[in-house]
């Protein structure tokens, strides 16, 4: 993961960083992706609302 | 019984002296504090000890009871509470320099009610920074003074396990009630989601946040979820559900039980050392009279993106405003500033993908409990890890402890379901976890299970020798 692209996205996020920030985010980032990517491949069926607002609901017995 | 023996006692035996007056509040919180300057130059357990405050409320409690005035079974019992929970009079610092001057002007929910219950508050146990990061500071695990006690309500762990207090309270966003609990050999209980007040705690990610106990017994922590548990309107996920009777559901057999063991995910990627100890307690279980049979919940091996979207996202949308102010920014610990500034990075595509996911697999894991009572798990995959280490090796494969250790926990935040770990063996003399899952509010059968297990190994019996002085 490149710095340049990154800070772009910094700047658009309102959140511009040092360089040496930068770099260390990249590298979180970077560890990540394998998991943020097996998310992104997961087949939901299109009926799947989101969770936004957490509540868990008992279940009938 | 001498003083110095009653820290090792369970919460529920010292109520029952307390109540009979065959020991005084007074001489509870001297036994404990006397247990905090005798070893916790060595574990580092308590950021900060109110040494004459306790005793001050243990006199209190102790002239109640005296007139006839006893609240229950936490009346006169000395507790500690993590460093996110806000306590007035106490500073309440959320492990970070960010918060060094916090102090919070009114209680967190679950403090008042352990308050008005008459628990003796000791003092404040440490954390990790914001709850986040690993590199926290120097608690030490109780049974290896050179390994980790589990993060982030690791003060409150090895406050435990070292006899140091009766019950700690902890936080659970993604297993840190429970991985304390298991690398620590004690007691986490993360009830259902909404089934303990969070008004008070610092948020870490507001949907996945539990507040729960950590004690050396299953009993203990029974005792303490009647007092903690309840709906609160201060608490936006908050749950309006009866709260049971636990102690009585504690006395039933669990013959004919069925625990599930799910097929994926909890296997994978385990130590050799820890798997073999988890499938005898599975084994001990069946014993007691449970049927364990096998369970799948498909979906459970992506999870963890879910969970770090998740996390990600929600730690940095509360922390923004202090991570925006550059005198604030600079006290951060650059690794928890890192990971905070991360979660600027996290597509909102993605999170909600998550919050997608987190009904798919709560409708797995119910499809999974169709035959079955409670789940059961390791609590971790690996015992504590040594302080200076960053990664470890599991199944050949090198691994960051942050991703190894949660990796049974956070299923159960994403999906809301109640969770307890208990002592279940030792492999190379430390402390291995079992975890057990129950259904949404059924606080109750796993409870039961849990004490069951109790009943029919012991293991919550051993406590760890105190360190040598050379490990100060």
């Amino acid at each position: 993961m490149t710095l340049p692209p990154l800070k772009h996205v910094a700047e658009l996020a309102g959140y511009p960083l040092p360089e040496a920030d930068l770099t260390q985010v990249a590298s979180i980032l970077e560890g990540m992706m394998e998991d943020i990517q097996r998310l992104r491949d997961l087949d939901v069926p299109d009926d799947v609302e989101p969770i936004l607002s957490f509540h868990v609901d008992p279940w009938e017995a | 019984m001498s003083a110095a023996e009653w820290p090792w006692r369970s919460l529920a035996d010292a109520a029952s002296a307390v109540e009979s007056r065959a020991v005084s509040p007074v001489e509870l919180t001297q036994a404990c504090l006397d247990r905090i300057e005798k070893v916790d130059y060595a574990v580092h357990a308590f950021v900060s000890v109110r040494a004459e405050g306790a005793l001050e409320a243990a006199r209190v409690a102790e002239r109640d009871i005296s007139a006839g005035r006893y609240r229950g079974p936490l009346h006169g019992i000395p507790i500690g509470i993590k460093d996110n929970y806000d306590t007035v009079g106490v500073p309440t610092r959320n492990g970070s320099q960010v918060f060094i001057d916090r102090m919070p002007s009114s209680d967190s929910t679950a403090w008042a009610l352990l308050r008005n219950a008459g628990a003796v508050l000791l003092g404040k146990t440490v954390m990790s920074e914001a709850a986040w990061g690993v590199d926290f500071p120097p608690v030490r695990n109780p049974w290896d003074v050179r390994r980790n006690p589990g993060l982030s309500s690791g003060g409150s762990g090895a406050a435990v396990a070292a006899g140091m207090c009766f019950m700690a309270m902890g936080s659970d966003t993604g297993g840190s009630i429970r991985i304390p609990a298991g690398l620590s050999g004690v007691v986490g209980l993360k009830a259902t989601y909404g089934r303990v007040s969070k008004a008070g705690v610092m948020p870490h990610t507001w949907s996945l946040d539990n507040a729960g106990p950590l004690t050396r017994r299953v009993e203990d922590a029974a005792l303490t979820l009647r007092v903690i548990a309840g709906f609160d309107p201060r608490d936006p996920g908050s749950a309006d559900m009866p709260v049971g009777d636990y102690l009585a559901s504690l006395k039933k057999s669990i013959r004919g039980l069925r625990v599930g063991v799910p097929r994926e995910h909890f296997w994978d990627r385990i130590e050799s050392r820890v798997e073999p100890v988890v499938r005898q307690a599975l084994r001990d279980l069946e014993g007691a009279g449970a049927r364990v049979e096998e369970v799948s919940i498909p979906h459970m091996a992506g999870a963890l993106g879910a969970i770090l979207v998740t996390e990600m996202a929600s730690v940095t949308a509360w922390h923004d405003t202090y991570l925006r102010q550059p005198d604030r920014r600079a006290r951060y610990t650059p690794e928890v500033r890192a990971l905070m500034d991360a979660g600027k990075f996290i597509f909102a595509t993605d999170f909600l993908k998550a919050q997608r996911l987190r009904r798919v697999l709560t409708d797995e894991v119910r499809a999974a409990f169709a035959g079955v009572d409670v789940l059961a798990t390791p609590t971790l995959p690996l015992c504590g890890w040594e302080v200076s280490q960053s990664h470890v090796e599991i199944a050949g494969q090198p691994e960051h402890v942050l991703h190894a250790c949660w990796r049974y926990t956070y299923p159960w935040n994403l999906t809301g379901l109640p969770a307890l770990s208990v002592p279940c063996g030792f492999a190379d003399g430390l402390p291995v976890g079992l975890q057990l899952v129950g259904k949404p509010f059924d606080e109750a059968t796993i409870l039961r299970v849990g004490e069951a297990y109790q009943r029919a190994t012991r293991w919550h019996e051993q406590h760890p020798a105190d360190p040598a002085p050379s490990t100060a």
